[in-house]
This record gives structure tokens, sequence and C-alpha cells, in this order.
């Protein structure tokens, strides 16, 4: 082995190739615009980033467990009108507004994780078929019309727009959950049968890991985090409409595929889905403030998407846990 | 031999559907013998060799483990009695370090219940080194390396931890003949040691220098059982072909 492949790998080892590129987007995004840098501009970014980030991080666990999870835009919009529909304007009905829509999210990522790890359903089509399942269910309950409350309690407001030190709370959460996935992923047995059963499914059966368990986790794991997303967009703007917020998967995707993580599973990194989901807000800001339309972010995100699973199939990322 | 052997199988069916890939074997090995499954390619060795290593159940007969009747739910269970598999495939995840391979399933862990990779790299390394001194760099994924040394750590791992029956599924198909003939050194020595070994081969003239029975399965039966010193390579392929014994085939 050559000297620079040896380097090379070294350098891999403490940065991944997303962080620089998040370092490289950053300062050319503080050239573009003097605005970028602005502390209000900051704060937009995180907070964009933050609810498509909570996403992809449970989408995240999944990959590297080898499958997809495709539900989890519907899972998001489900918790949003569950959030909103139980209408959080006193104390019992705040808790009451959180945790019914995170049970629910990992309830339905059981069902994922039995029928993908269980039954071994392709989980690309099992878990679009649970999409079109949950948009269904919740567009016929609330008769597809704008949920919104009017009497929102400040407290459950206060969990997606309170600050602390001018940043959002939901900011600290998300720094906190990849801090938590990081360490589960990386020194934790579970990680480490997760990306077992990513890289050889059976392999691992025989070596004696519990496979539909496992991977029924990370599904559960992907659900709940889908769901608190939900609860922070209901928190965040009071009113959603089920037939326009369902669309969070594709963006998370493409967050995960940039961060690296292996399509085929057993490679990957939270932390690097993290840095990718910032690359990705720091690009939609600029275009932003450049005043490119939401069509051309769309498209600039279809190119980086294809782009990214371009190069890391060109490259084979060694991402060895 | 007075005492019990260490596996013994009894009737043992498979059916896979309407397939019946297994009928009715019988097979057991006992602790420092080293018997020798041959046949040809659907013979049923790889079913059987499944069913040993805890995979699935068979659908009908008995395990016995030290003449206690038993089952294996999964492959955790057949550990548990000391059994370990090196599969023809190896088993082993491609995106994973030796290490990580090495204690798939049984990580060792910190006080605090974290992974303690530094234990397992240490140990790893120690058993793989023992094994084959060529294994320098043991802590890249085992996609990266020789088949030799991928072979290398599914050996190591199978003898590391307290085995009593190793099932080696043709152990030597993908090896050159150096590292064919480090794996027979490695046979002998483990027999010396009082550890049963089930060679799953179909490399006949292999097993009759290694093996003290061979074992011949034809169409999920055993067709019969000899011994090398006794037989002759014409007679056990002889088996293996027709699926009987000669007329004057000798006793076992």
């Amino acid at each position: 082995m050559s000297t620079s492949v040896k380097r090379r790998r070294l350098l891999g080892r403490f940065i991944s190739p997303i962080w620089m590129v998040l370092i490289a987007v950053v300062i050319i995004a503080a050239f573009i615009s003097d605005r970028f840098l602005s502390p209000y501009n900051m704060v937009t970014v995180l907070q964009q980033g933050v609810v498509t980030g909570i996403v992809a991080l449970g989408m995240t666990v999944v990959l590297i467990g080898g499958q997809f999870d495709l539900s989890t835009g519907a899972i998001v919009m489900m918790a949003a009108v569950m959030a909103l529909v139980i209408g959080p304007s006193d104390p019992a009905s705040i808790a009451l507004a959180i945790i019914l829509p995170l049970m629910s999210g990992a309830f339905i990522g059981a069902v994922n994780g039995l029928v993908v790890y269980k039954a071994r359903a392709n989980s690309i089509v099992a878990t679009i078929g649970m999409q079109f399942f949950l948009f269904g269910a919740v567009l016929a309950g609330v008769s597809g019309q704008h949920v919104r409350t009017d009497n929102m309690a400040a407290g459950f407001s206060g969990l997606a727009n309170a600050k602390l030190f001018g940043i959002p709370l939901p900011v600290y959460l998300f720094v906190v959950l990849v801090v938590v996935l990081s360490v589960v992923m990386d020194r934790t047995v579970f990680g480490r049968h997760v990306y077992g059963i990513g890289g050889d499914e059976e392999a691992s059966r025989r070596a004696g890991i519990r496979v539909v368990w496992t991977g029924t986790l990370t599904f559960v794991l992907s659900g709940m985090l889908a769901a608190l997303s939900g609860i922070f967009i209901a928190s965040l703007v009071g009113n959603v409409d089920p037939s326009a917020i369902g669309g969070y998967a594709f963006p998370a995707l493409t967050a995960v595929v940039l961060g690296g993580t292996s399509l085929s599973g057993g490679m990957g990194r939270p932390s690097d889905t993290a840095a990718a989901i910032l690359v990705i807000a720091v690009i939609n800001n600029v275009m932003t403030i450049l005043n490119y339309q939401y069509p051309i972010q769309l498209l600039v995100q279809g190119v980086v998407l294809a782009g990214a699973v371009a190069f890391y199939s060109l490259r084979r990322v060694e991402l060895a846990p | 031999m007075a005492d019990v052997p260490f596996i013994q199988l009894t009737g043992i069916t498979k059916h896979f559907g309407g397939v019946h890939a297994l009928k009715g074997v019988d097979l057991s090995v006992a602790a420092g013998e080293v018997v020798a499954l041959v046949g040809h390619n659907g013979a049923g060795k790889s079913v059987l060799v499944q069913i040993l290593s805890g995979v699935f159940p068979p659908t009908a007969g008995e395990i016995r483990v030290n003449g206690q009747m038993t089952t294996f739910g999964s492959p955790v269970d057949a550990r548990h009695h000391g059994i370990e598999t090196i599969y023809q495939t190896l088993a082993l995840a491609d995106n994973l370090d030796a290490p990580a391979n090495f204690f798939l399933g049984r990580e060792l862990k910190t006080t605090l219940g974290f992974l303690d990779k530094k234990r397992m790299a240490r140990e790893a390394a120690k058993a793989l080194i023992e094994l084959n001194p060529n294994l320098v760099d043991v802590e890249r994924p085992v996609r990266q390396m020789s088949g030799g040394q991928r072979q290398a750590v599914a050996i190591a791992r199978a003898i590391h931890f307290d085995v009593r029956l190793l099932i080696m599924d043709e152990p030597t198909a993908a090896l050159g003949p150096h590292e064919t003939a480090q794996v027979a050194e490695l046979i002998k020595r483990l027999r010396a040691q009082g550890i049963g070994i089930l060679l799953i081969s179909h490399d006949v003239r292999d097993v009759m220098q290694l093996a003290d029975r061979i074992v011949v399965l034809k169409g999920g039966q055993i067709v019969g059982s000899v011994v090398p010193s006794e037989s002759s390579e014409d007679e056990v392929v002889d088996m293996i072909i027709r699926g009987r014994r000669l007329p004057a085939g000798r006793a076992e």
C-alpha cells in the first residue's frame, strides 16, 4: 500500500470528505453573500436543516442495516397532524401531543421492520406501501382539510420556537441526537450488529446476531425520529396542510446518500449525514438569498443526489466502523 | 468406543417443501476424531452442516450432545454446545475488520456496556498472528484481504472460543497448496487436543490422508462409512458415484 493511500485513509478516519465539502460550501457561501454569515441567517440555516436532519438520522441507521425507510415522509405528516388534532392547549394535552405521535411512529416503524426483516419483503416497496397507506389514512381522517390549532399553548409552540442563546431548541436536540447516535453506532453491540447485518445479513445470522430484532429496532428508531420531526413542524407553524408536507423522505435520503452511507448497507455514519444536511441547507439558503426559486432548488437537489451516488460508487469508500 | 460420542445424529430428515434433502441420516463424531463427509453436490452435505450449526432445525430426527438429547433453535445454541462452523462462504461481514468479524455476535464489552474495541483488537490480532503470521494489518475491512487471510479470520474465530466440534465445510476448496498443507496441520493439531472435527469435502484424496473415518452421502442418505487405512480411494469414489458399497466392501 502506498503511503499516499495510507495517509488518505488515516485522514478519512477523522474527517470524512463531506465535512470538507461543508467547510468549502460555507466559505463559498460567505464570499457570495455577506448576508450569509449574519447570525439571523445562520439560525435560519440551522432551523431549516434540523427538521429534515432528524428524519435523515433515522434513515441513516436503517440504511446502514441495508434497508430503506421511505415511509418517513408520511410519518412526519401523520405526527404533525396528530399533534395538532390533539390540540395542545393545556399541559396535559401537550404531553399527549408529544407522546402519542412518538408512539405511533414507533409502532409504524415496528410494522415496517417486521414486514422487512421477518416477512423478508423488499424494504423500498414495503415502506413506499406504508407511505401510501399513511397518506390515505391521514387525509381520510382529516377529510383533506388543513389542520390548525388556534389556542396552541406556549409550552407546545415553544418546543420548536424557544431559543437558548439565540439558537432554537431543536438545534440543540439535533446535536444531542447526532452525538448519541454516533456513540450508539460506533460503541455499542447494537450498532456493531447493525453494521454486521448491513454488511452480510446471512453471515450475521450465523454469527448469532438476532437479525429480526436488531433490524426491526432500526425501523422503530427511524419511525420515532420522523414523528419527532413532525411534532417540531406542528410546533413551529401551528397549522399544516396534510397534502403538502409529506415530502420529507426524498430530501432526507439525499442527505443520507450525500453523507456517504452506502446504498447497499454496512457503511455510513450519523455525523456524516449531519454534515450533509448542513451542506444542503447552506446551498438552499444561498439560492434563496440569490433569489433562485423553489424549482431551481429542487433541480439542484436532484443533481446533488445523483452526483453523490456517482461519486461514492466511483470512490468505493472504505468506512469501516 | 466405550464413551458416548460427542455428537450423535439419529434419523435426521429434512424436507424443503417437496424436496427431501436428507432421509434418515445417522452420524456421530467423537472427541478427537476426524470424520470426513463426502459426496457429490446436492448429496445433502451442506444441509447437514446447517442443521448441526443450528441454522435451521431438522424436519425429524434426534441430536444428542454428550448423550443428552438437544435441539438447536439458532446458531447461538450450537455454539453454546461448543459446535463451531467454518462455512465454505466463510460467513464474514466484508465491511467489518478482522476483530469485528472475529467477535461478531459475542462482542467484548467494557464495564459500562460499550464495545471494548481495544481488547477485541488485541485478542483477535494475537489469535490471527498465531494462526497466520502473514496477517500484519488486521484492522481493515476483510473485503481487502486475500482469500487465505479471510479464511484465517474464519478459522481463528471458530477455534478461539472453547470449541468441542469443529465443522469445516470445504476448507481447502479455495486455497493454494501451501495453505492447504497449513489447514491439514491445523486439523492434526486440533485432533490431538481432543477436538472432534467434521470435514466436509469432495476431494477424496485429501480426506484419505486426514480422516479417521469417511462417511459417504448420496441423495440425502448415508451410503456407508469406511476407515481410510482399510479402504482405498477407488472404493470411496465408487461409493460416491454408485451410491452403494462394492460387493467385496470391507467392514468399518
